[in-house]
């Protein structure tokens, strides 16, 4: 059954149906949730602001019309909304992703030293995310983690299809801006000096 | 291709299609060029470090936010849950009746407020104003005035009074309607306390 054909039936009084909608969209909202957010307690606040969405979308699924938006285009539009206003609410606590306890798997197999190097690159590019402006961390998770297409990107963040290149463009020159300490060997700097 | 066009293909190009004529202009150039191929995998790293940092969610975890958006959704509206869960009290016919009783006491309750403040002035004020009715006065001249609610002494004999039983104002409806919106409010309250149940 196609999304269309189930808002169809929920619209029609069949609400227990709504849960089978949410089950196609929760793990990719709640992701994507998860990364918005850089707040402390962020697992609660994410689980919360989750559900949030999802009510929300329950109440305005009456004025939701397929021919604006797809549903999870719309649903990432509620999302995005839920987020900025709880992140607007809670400016003053702002904790990175690490603080909050997420501890990204190590790949198996990895000697300590690399693992160890790996693990502080990952982290300044986690630092480098979260200091990123809202429209370029959205477009950027919703590029690289949802692999949303520029048009979708366009859509939930209300902005052309150029903006969202431009945004994605120094959104990912920002984050490799901070790798690039850690990869510039004195050769490579000599010979980009000669280019 | 150039270095320094090469360098300002890359963040361009990075999510271009691997048929794109100038992304295989540009690989085809950092194949022979090692510090645009230092740079390319700056790049490819900081995306592989981006995709590290994915988050997997377990089919648990949304699995209970959805438990807890459904059981927010039946909460705050009863009369969605489905089959047994329904009640008589919560059913959408019975919500149009008792919306429909609220909405006939209400317009009972306003158009009798609105006739009898506005419009209606009592004839006969003196009866109104302290529910006696006049009766009767022997007195030493045939002809007769109102004495209420005027304390004349007029001289004579004055009859007992005679209290009307009869209400002063005739506002029934009024107090039906207050009546019956007291009642839908108390139910309503009762229906409150019942869906929080």
């Amino acid at each position: 059954m196609t999304d269309s054909q189930l808002i169809q039936l929920i619209k029609q009084g069949n609400t227990e149906l709504y849960s089978e909608l949410m089950r196609r969209y929760q793990r990719k909202i709640l992701a994507f949730v998860y990364h918005m957010l850089k707040n402390s307690h962020m697992e609660l606040i994410a689980e919360d602001l989750c559900s949030e969405t999802f009510y929300k979308a329950f109440r305005s699924l009456h004025s939701f019309r397929e021919v604006d938006a797809s549903f999870s285009t719309w649903l990432y539009t509620i999302a995005r909304n839920t987020v900025l206003s709880e992140l607007r609410k809670n400016r003053a606590g702002n904790v990175s992703l690490e603080e909050s306890g997420y501890t990204p798997v190590a790949p198996a197999e990895v000697a300590p030293e690399q693992a160890a190097l790996r693990k502080e690159r990952m982290n300044l590019v986690r630092e480098a995310i979260n200091n990123l402006p809202e429209k370029q961390r959205s477009a950027l998770i919703l590029r690289e983690y949802d692999q949303m297409d520029y048009q979708e990107i366009a859509v939930i963040l209300d902005q052309s299809v150029s903006s969202v290149k431009s945004l994605l463009f120094r959104a990912r020159s920002s984050v490799k801006l901070q790798l690039e300490s850690y990869f510039y060997e004195p050769e490579v700097e000599e010979q980009a000096e000669r280019v | 291709m150039n270095c320094r066009e090469a360098q300002d293909f890359i963040p361009l190009l990075w999510d271009a299609p691997p048929t794109d004529p100038k992304r295989i202009e540009l690989e085809r150039h950092i194949a022979g060029c090692s510090y645009c191929a230092a740079e390319w995998a700056i790049w490819q790293e900081s995306n592989e470090l981006m995709q590290d940092l994915r988050m997997e969610i377990s089919a648990e975890r949304a699995e209970a936010v959805n438990q807890k958006v459904m059981e927010r959704i039946y909460l705050e509206s009863p009369w969605l849950m489905p089959g047994d869960g329904k009640s008589a009290g919560s059913t959408t016919m019975f919500r149009r009746r008792l919306s429909l009783w609220i909405a006939c006491f209400l317009a009972v309750f306003l158009s009798s407020f609105l006739y009898f403040t506005l419009f209606k002035t009592p004839a006969n004020t003196s009866s109104a104003q302290s529910g006696i009715i006049e009766s009767g006065v022997a007195g030493l001249t045939l002809e007769w005035t109102s004495s209420y609610p005027a304390t004349e002494s007029g001289g004579g004999i004055i009859e007992p009074l005679v209290v009307n039983i009869g209400p002063t104002h005739p506002q029934y409806w009024m107090v039906l309607s207050m009546l019956g919106v007291a009642l839908s409010i108390f139910l309503l309250t009762r229906l409150n306390r019942y869906r929080r149940q």
